[in-house]
């Protein structure tokens, strides 16, 4: 409506819209950002320039802190779920706090579309206005992550943006929680949209939108209390931008910021050429979404579907990396589906714990990375209302596979201590019910964010500890979790034997085993990191982790048990015979039987979640130093059995630590090595026999539709996958037609940048 | 200072990781320092050699029994408990815990695994590393109970399984147990119950073994804080004690009557027999910020900014309107506690901080280490070849290579210089003094940093504060650190490098306690509400104060003479953090105390964060109260002393040296800071120097000596 920009930027007060164009003309004619040839800041005066860097990355560090204290969800206050961060104008990152750094790029898109979207017109940008913006479509990573961000407007110039992420806890989908659950196999499902809204005013929410949030959640104050935590780290980061302008002044803000972005390019270009190797790094990868005659399935998601995202990354000389997944598996019903706005989140994250964690780690470090996300797959869906409540299960199995190649490349370069097997998919429980205080309402238990990473090149994975959406993960006190939710924890122990077995092990994970204590009832919803394939392989001979899984009892009778003294189950112990079959009399539900419920819980009810899938081993297990197999096996990281046939280790219990016997070790480790050549065969033989096996029809079921729906989707991967096998140009899997629906391709008008 | 009136009437001691520092203080408020090196196997030998080189200085020999006679108080604050922590060289501990929760030093929190690190290293992930267990797994026992956080019990205690436990323990070779319940904070009955069953299994085996459990300890919600607080009192505290002992028996046998006391990470001082003494694990900093109280409470400053700078570390702490305010979930050791704690933001920045380049980036990389005391910097010459912070302060002037600790150390400038030049500046192309000058800047400006975070993460304005700078860096770096910083004032004193132990020479005996509650006001309430919280809150503060009455009283102290203050911890309705509002009243008699409670919480938080952050729709939550009783003690005097004439004296005059500043090189006047008195007026570019410290006076500033024994710089 408005003919004239509200508000104008940089000296010549252009508006937003014209200047990012600029700024990508100049980025295509010249491969600089913003054209910047030369650092000159930083070459006139290195330690001015590295002082402004320190003000502003200590703002949104402090920003982040002073933020968290407002929030009422475990999450945010004792996870670290949130991040904030400061971005150009035109929606560039500059500066961003540690915490989910996932959503660094992704927030900065989100202002960029603002600003392609004529928001300067309509509804206009002023300072103290927050927009809020939880649309995958847009640019998010999923519902529960909700973004504010706050124009910083300096005598009526737009200088740049604040802006920050919390993970909400409970947002209004289908069933309780995050909106993560398997059930949201449609956006319609996944709960409260917020797109791209004006939603505070001076600093303060619009009555309007609390309203709406209130209404539409099952307990809004995990949400309001969230909004509150965002307005005060924006207002945090702005206040300071200002004093900083007036000490360095506005001209060296503007070109300092912009500056920083072209070295942050620089920066990851050089450790590009320093630690990977120029040429082609495969690692394919997996994921599955279990949803076959569920209980509460919609009509159209009713299948079980194996995901593929054949993963390709090129290094190129210059230090450019292309990531390329065509032949990925189209989108479907279910919420897998990741959008180009979380892979590129991924990516983020992922480059910023192994290569550009010292220099400049903003936007710069990805713009001469290329994603090649083919349209119509899972990682570029063409349809506007699919689900992305676990986009993040895409990305981790992606980007798990992402750093093994990386760590190939550092391998290779004798980079051997930057070495990271990847990690694993997480996974959580989301909940509704009566919680203890007798108030319906619901949530997400995410302490799994304290997660296993794979082996390092040195030494063992990061034991409960890490995720590779945060990788200063922490799990949050038990006596926390119970102030939130009726779930009594009977224990939280490590998972004996989920660390990949290697040379140096896999990080272990942790499980916990609730009684459902002080409700009437209680459902719970697993969200879909239980799956049928494993994405946290090993490496170099080392083995992968497990699937998550879970085990459910009901009907019990752990009261009388517990009247009794006897003993009753804290974990699950020999997975042969767990604690929760093995100690309570009741009906028992494991793994899959036990992910989705078909009736409420009531009191007394036990649920395990076993966060399974440690991370994979780096080396040959029979290589590991037997000093640390006895000190895994005392810690319970490592059963006796499983340190006797993976890791060749013999030892016996004595007076309540296991020790090692070294004779009995060395001759099982010849043996173990003997009867492994006995069983190997040649590549080729190998080749062979699996060439017999897919001609002859071998692959069935979920994996032939996964590779039939491939093979249709891209004739180059259908080409390199027949070449490899040597097989007809006309072969093909047999296989049921992809879901009812892919075909039809609504389009919900979502305007695009 | 004559010998006839010299006495010891306080004697504090600093035992840092280097040195020990002992301050000892006469009735008439003069101060004497001593040093010497500690000796961490026997702290009581560092604690007296430094003790004879304090009395040294007044001529009061140790060798005669009375000589400690006048003695009114004692007071130790040190490291080793730390170092024991860090070291790992405490007490064989066996743990009894909730059954289901043995890993829980194993798994630790996520947090511990970076707790510590830089921004880089939190990053980067292949850097990550849990701590080494303070219990090894196989001493880690799980007994079947359980709490939920209303306080009922669930799961009754299954007392064999401690039993077993204990009779384990013990064959084991346990040298002391621990206990942690979930919720014992909320009902410690069944820690009370172990504990029981644990004395009585060892007495049986004929054995007398100490037992701790976490609600006695630490009786906060946070299990893993808890386990932290409990299993650290019983592995490091208790040994550091029989140390704290061995020093309290020597200072008795040289005639001192009362017994030796210890600074609490909160500013509280207790004595060593102390049942929580884990709480004095970072007693050292607190001092600074006790001293710097005192000195506002006497002086009429009542916000101050401490600043102490000293060869490894910077630390910033507050005081507002004479309060320091506290934090809640410190972390230290690369531990989480739930223990209140005086507000220290920390940084590796100090004159010892070492200077390198980063081979790739060539950015300038500011330690995080530094260089100690051996080798340390590279003008001492004693081996080390990586440049530090104070090499640049030589190499521009600023220290007098002669007069390093009185003389003690020469300094080789021509080294400094060289290897400088070898490492920074030649390869970021700079002049060797604009590079030095560059790093003393970006130095500075980390510890500015340090200083606006910490102001404004708390809602204030520097505006509104006097910054006090100390340590022995603290002088020279303080006209820097604050440049562009909007301050009331800036000011120092002559005893800076001895300011921690002269801080603890100020501190009142003073205890604080702490328990859960569950109170709740919602939004609307009305005054029966409201009068069954003031109600809840009344009776909570009269069960602390009854406990604080009871130990204070059996530590010796007069009942009369003991104060008390009462605070709660209010937050708005399902937030996780709260904040600590003192009471506008000692009784909640109505519900317009409720009321005046609530406001001022408001107005708190309000002031914290941003006003539209309140959400008073939620109702108002009070999860714990608090309870602080103070006995005042005898202090050093801070004397007030006519002001002379502005001229220094002739004899405090040194000359004159160049130093390097702003891009030139500036004629800088030199004094001698023990000539100089009240009223006397120093113009930059000026350095006043001291056997231990070195204030800088830059060009267009100046330094006032006033009544108080300020230095203000101006």
């Amino acid at each position: 409506m408005a003919k004239q920009p509200a508000v104008v930027s940089l000296d010549d007060r252009k508006p937003l819209r014209e200047l990012m164009a600029e700024s990508a003309a100049r980025w295509e004619a010249t491969g600089h950002y913003q054209g910047l040839r030369e650092l000159k800041l930083k070459n006139d005066d290195p330690l001015r320039y590295e002082l402004f860097h320190a003000r502003l990355l200590s703002t949104v560090i402090a920003a982040r802190e002073v933020a968290k204290q407002i929030s009422s969800s475990v999450m945010t206050r004792e996870e670290g779920e949130l991040s904030f961060a400061l971005y150009t104008p035109e929606g560039d990152s500059v500066v961003f706090s540690t915490g989910i750094m996932v959503h660094i790029g992704v927030m900065g898109n989100f202002i960029k579309w603002m600003i392609a979207n004529g928001y300067e017109e309509d509804p206009g940008i002023a300072e103290g206005d927050h927009f809020a913006n939880n649309d995958v479509l847009i640019s998010a990573v999923h519902v529960p992550d909700v973004y504010f961000a706050t124009p910083i407007v300096h005598e009526g110039e737009i200088i740049g943006w604040a802006s920050g992420v919390t993970h909400v806890l409970e947002v209004g989908s289908i069933t309780p929680g995050g909106g993560m659950t398997s059930l949201a196999v449609e956006r319609q499902l996944e709960g409260i949209h917020v797109c791209a809204e004006k939603v505070a005013v001076n600093d303060r929410l619009r009555r309007d939108y609390e309203l709406r949030i209130r209404r539409n959640t099952r307990l809004a104050s995990f949400w309001l209390l969230d909004d509150r935590a965002r307005i005060t780290g924006n207002v945090f980061i702005r206040n300071e931008v200002k004093k900083i302008i007036a000490e360095f002044g506005l001209d060296y803000y503007k070109a300092a910021i912009r500056e920083l972005i072209e070295e942050g390019r620089r920066h990851h270009l050089g450790r590009v050429r320093e630690r990977l190797i120029p040429g082609r790094y495969r690692n394919p990868c997996f994921h599955s979404s279990l949803l076959k005659e569920r209980p509460g399935v919609l009509p159209q998601a009713n299948r079980d579907t194996l995901i593929h995202y054949p993963l390709e990354l090129t290094v190129r000389p210059s230090g450019e990396i292309v990531l390329d997944l065509e032949g990925a598996s189209g989108w479907g019903f279910h919420n897998f589906n990741a959008p180009p706005g979380s892979i590129y989140g991924g990516l983020s994250i992922a480059l910023a714990q192994t290569m550009d964690y010292d220099g400049r780690a903003n936007s710069g470090c990805v713009l001469n990375v290329v994603l090649k996300l083919p349209r119509g797959s899972i990682v570029n869906p063409d349809y506007d209302f699919v689900s992305t409540g676990f986009s993040w299960g895409s990305v981790m199995a992606i980007f798990n596979g992402f750093l093994k190649c990386l760590s190939r490349g550092f391998h290779g370069r004798g980079y051997l201590e930057e070495v990271l097997t990847g990690g694993n998919i997480t996974t959580a429980v989301e909940w509704g019910g009566k919680d203890q205080y007798g108030r319906q309402t619901g949530g997400v238990n995410v302490e799994v964010t304290a997660s296993a990473s794979g082996a390092r090149g040195v030494t063992d994975g990061i034991d409960a500890a890490w995720s590779l959406w945060n990788p200063e993960g922490d799990q949050g006190n038990a006596e926390m979790w119970e102030l939130l939710y009726p779930h009594l924890y009977l224990g939280r122990r490590v998972v004996t034997d989920s660390a990949g077995a290697g040379r140096f092990r896999g990080g272990a994970c942790f499980e916990s085993l609730w009684m459902i204590h002080k409700s009437e009832f209680v459902f719970t919803y697993q969200i879909p990191g239980v799956a049928r394939v494993a994405t946290n392989y090993g490496i170099f001979g080392g083995y992968g982790g497990g699937p998550a899984y879970i085990n459910l009892a009901k009907n019990t009778d752990i009261a009388q048990r517990i009247s009794a003294r006897r003993d009753i189950p804290h974990g699950e112990g020999d997975p042969g015979r767990p604690e929760i079959a093995r100690l309570v009399k009741g009906e028992v539900l494991r793994g899959e039987d036990a992910q989705y419920i078909s009736e409420p819980l009531k009191e007394g009810a036990l649920y395990e979640k076993l966060y399974l899938p440690g991370g994979g081993g780096y080396g040959d297990p029979l290589e590991r130093a037997v000093d640390a197999v006895e000190r895994d096996v005392n810690l319970h990281f490592v059963s006796p059995k499983v340190a006797r046939r993976l890791y060749g280790v013999e030892g016996l219990e004595t007076g309540g630590e296991w020790k090692v016997d070294a004779g009995r070790t060395a001759k099982l480790r010849t043996r173990l090595r003997k009867s492994r050549l006995a069983r190997a065969v040649p590549v080729k033989d190998w080749w062979r026999s699996e060439r017999e096996r897919i001609v002859a029809g071998g692959i069935k079921g979920e994996a032939a539709a996964m590779y039939a729906d491939c093979l249709s989707r891209s004739p180059a991967w259908a080409r390199t996958y027949r070449e490899f096998w040597a097989l007809p140009a006309e072969f093909d899997f047999s296989a049921p037609p992809p879901p009812p629906g892919r075909r039809n391709r609504a389009s919900s008008m979502v305007p695009k940048r | 200072m004559t010998q006839e009136t010299a006495q010891p009437l306080i004697v504090t001691c600093d035992a840092g990781g280097t040195m020990t520092d002992i301050l000892v203080v006469d009735a008439a408020g003069r101060f004497s320092v001593g040093k010497a090196s500690t000796t961490p196997q026997d702290e009581s030998l560092g604690f007296w050699e430094s003790l004879e080189d304090a009395l040294g200085g007044w001529g009061v020999k140790l060798d005669g029994a009375g000589a400690l006679k006048p003695l009114e108080a004692s007071i130790y604050t040190g490291t080793t408990m730390l170092n024991t922590l860090l070291q790992r060289r405490g007490k064989r501990v066996g743990l009894i815990i909730t059954k289901g929760f043995e890993d829980s030093f194993v798994v630790e929190r996520g947090f511990q695994a970076v707790a510590g690190y830089s921004y880089a290293d939190r990053l980067h992930t292949v850097t990550h590393v849990h701590n080494s267990p303070l219990v090894p797994r196989h001493l880690v026992k799980g007994a079947t109970e359980r709490i939920d956080l209303f306080g009922n019990v669930v799961i009754p205690l299954y007392e064999h399984e401690v039993r077993d436990a204990v009779t384990e323990l013990i064959k084991a070779g346990v040298e002391t147990i621990a206990i942690l319940f979930l919720f014992s904070y909320i009902n410690p009955a069944h820690e009370q119950s172990a504990a029981r069953i644990a004395r009585q299994t060892a007495k049986r085996m004929g054995r007398e073994i100490p037992v701790f459990i976490s609600s006695e300890i630490s009786p906060t919600i946070r299990e893993l804080a808890r386990l932290n607080s409990v299993v650290i009192q019983a592995y490091a505290a208790e040994p550091v004690r029989a140390q704290l002992f061995h020093i309290e028996d020597r200072l008795e046998r040289a005639g001192a009557r009362n017994p030796l006391q210890t600074v609490l990470a909160y500013g509280g001082l207790a004595p060593v027999r102390y049942p929580r003494l884990y709480e004095s694990v970072v007693s050292g900093p607190v001092g600074g910020l006790l001293g710097a109280r005192y000195l506002g409470e006497v002086t009429g400053l009542n916000n101050l900014i401490t600043a102490d700078m000293g060869g490894t570390s910077f630390d910033v702490g507050l005081v507002t309107e004479g309060k320091i305010p506290l934090v809640r979930e410190p972390e230290f050791a690369r531990f989480i506690f739930n223990l209140p704690m005086v507000t220290i933001n920390s940084i590796g920045a100090g004159a010892g901080t070492y200077i390198r380049l980063d081979p790739m980036t060539r950015r300038i990389i500011l330690g995080p280490e530094s260089a100690g005391a051996e080798p340390g910097p590279v003008c001492y010459d004693h081996g080390n070849e990586i440049p530090t912070v104070v090499d640049c302060d030589l190499i521009l002037g600023m220290v007098n290579p002669d007069y390093y600790l009185g003389g003690k150390i020469k300094l080789n400038k021509e080294k400094a210089l060289r290897r400088f030049r070898e490492e920074i500046a030649d390869p970021l192309g700079l002049n060797v003094y604009d590079a030095a000058q560059g790093v003393v800047r970006l130095i500075n400006s980390l510890m500015r940093d340090q200083i606006r975070s910490l102001v404004l993460a708390k809602g204030y304005s520097t505006m509104d504060y006097t910054l006090i700078a100390f340590g022995g860096a603290g002088p020279m770096h303080m006209a820097g650190f604050t440049e562009g910083l909007a301050l009331k004032g800036l000011a120092t004193v002559p005893y800076a490098a001895a300011f921690s132990a002269f801080g603890c020479a100020t501190v009142d005996y003073s205890h604080r306690y702490q328990r859960s509650t569950h109170l709740f006001v919602p939004a609307g309430a009305g005054p029966d509400v409201k009068a069954s919280v003031a109600e809840g809150l009344t009776r909570a503060w009269r069960e602390l104060e009854q406990k604080a009455l009871a130990e204070m009283t059996a530590e010796g102290f007069d009942r009369a003479s003991i104060n008390l203050q009462q605070a709660a911890f209010v937050r708005y309705g399902g937030q996780l953090d709260d904040v600590e509002v003192f009471s506008p009243t000692s009784r909640m008699n109505t519900p317009a105390d409720v009321d005046a409670l609530i406001a001022r919480f408001e107005d708190l938080y309000s002031r914290i964060y941003v006003s539209g952050a309140r959400f008073p729709e939620a109702g108002f939550q009070i999860l714990e109260v608090a309870a602080v009783a103070t006995v005042p003690k005898v202090k050093p005097l801070i004397e007030r002393r006519p002001l002379g004439a502005p001229t220094p004296p002739a004899r405090a005059r040194k000359g004159v040296r160049k130093i390097y500043r702003d891009g030139r090189w500036h004629d800088a006047q030199i004094f001698e800071m023990g000539e100089l008195g009240p009223g006397n007026v120093i113009d930059g570019p000026a350095v006043i120097e001291a056997s231990n410290t070195t204030l800088l006076v830059p060009e267009r500033r100046r330094a006032r000596f006033d009544e108080w024994g300020l230095i203000w710089v101006e």
